[in-house]
């Protein structure tokens, strides 16, 4: 394992109505799109992030919440850009999943193929809970 | 069919020069951003149903989906990647696969979660701050 996470970007999200304030997870009717009940929080942030992989681990390389400077994910979304210099081709689609369970990102050039030792370039997005309080930004 | 739609944050999408628009163009005030999980307590063949309204939407601008896990305990490995994708308006579904080239779509009744990131429209109108 060898990688380096670059935060491009970390943004406070602004909640509708609430001064400022997000809301931790909370459940609302299934159809409705309203009715949070949640906890507020102060500190849902967004954040885009660039990750260098010099050499890929096989099963994947971690990528832990606090890597993003994060303390818990409400979304993620990881996307490959290149793998051993190669962008993605209709023969090598590049995927990327991140597991939520062993907070592992697994890169595949195609179905169930990994390239172990490869060099691997990924970009990171997410939102979720900052160490910090965004309105102390 | 069975799902939880949990929304952890809801916010405002402030632009830097008041420009937001519909999709015909017409100028609108109304943009907010959406973002949560949803749980999926028995999943069904063909796609869960998930529309604009469960985030608390008229429509959506943008969805980025994620998929979380298929029956529990199936999170995406090296040899079995999991995938997601949304019908947009054409039903409103989301459908969630074991693997995005054998074909195989999580089975009717399994559990399932995916993240979930949308744009568009506030189902209560111009949000305020």
């Amino acid at each position: 394992m060898a990688r380096t996470i670059t935060i491009l970007a970390k943004t406070g999200t602004i909640a509708e109505g609430q001064g400022g304030q997000a809301y931790d997870t909370s459940t609302i009717g299934a159809g409705t799109g309203t009715g949070l009940t949640g906890q507020p929080s102060n500190r849902k942030v967004r954040v885009t992030a660039f990750i260098n992989v010099t050499s890929y681990t096989a099963s994947g390389e971690n990528l832990a919440p606090a890597d993003l400077d994060l303390l818990s994910l409400d979304f993620i979304e990881v996307n490959v850009l290149s793998v051993a210099g190669s962008a993605p081709t209709a023969a090598s689609p590049l995927t990327a999943s991140w597991n939520r369970s062993t907070e592992k990102i697994i890169v595949n050039t195609t179905h169930g193929t990994e390239s172990p030792g490869s060099a691997a370039t990924l970009t990171v997005e997410a939102i979720g809970e900052s160490p910090q309080d965004v309105l102390a930004f | 069919m069975a799902r939880t739609v949990l929304i952890s944050s809801k916010s405002v999408v402030i632009s830097s020069d008041g420009y937001q628009r519909d999709l015909g163009l017409n100028p609108v005030q109304n943009r907010v951003r959406v973002s949560g999980i949803c749980q999926v307590s028995s999943y069904t063949t063909g796609g869960e149903v998930f529309s604009p309204a469960d985030l608390g939407l008229t429509s959506i601008d943008e969805l980025s989906i994620t998929a979380q896990f298929i029956n529990n305990t199936q999170f995406p490995t090296n040899s079995i990647p999991l995938y997601a994708a949304w019908t947009g308006t054409s039903g409103n579904k989301v459908i969630l696969m074991k693997d995005a080239i054998a074909s195989g779509e999580a089975t009717a009744g399994q559990s399932a979660a995916f993240w979930f990131e949308g744009t568009g429209p506030s189902l209560e109108g111009q949000p305020t701050l």
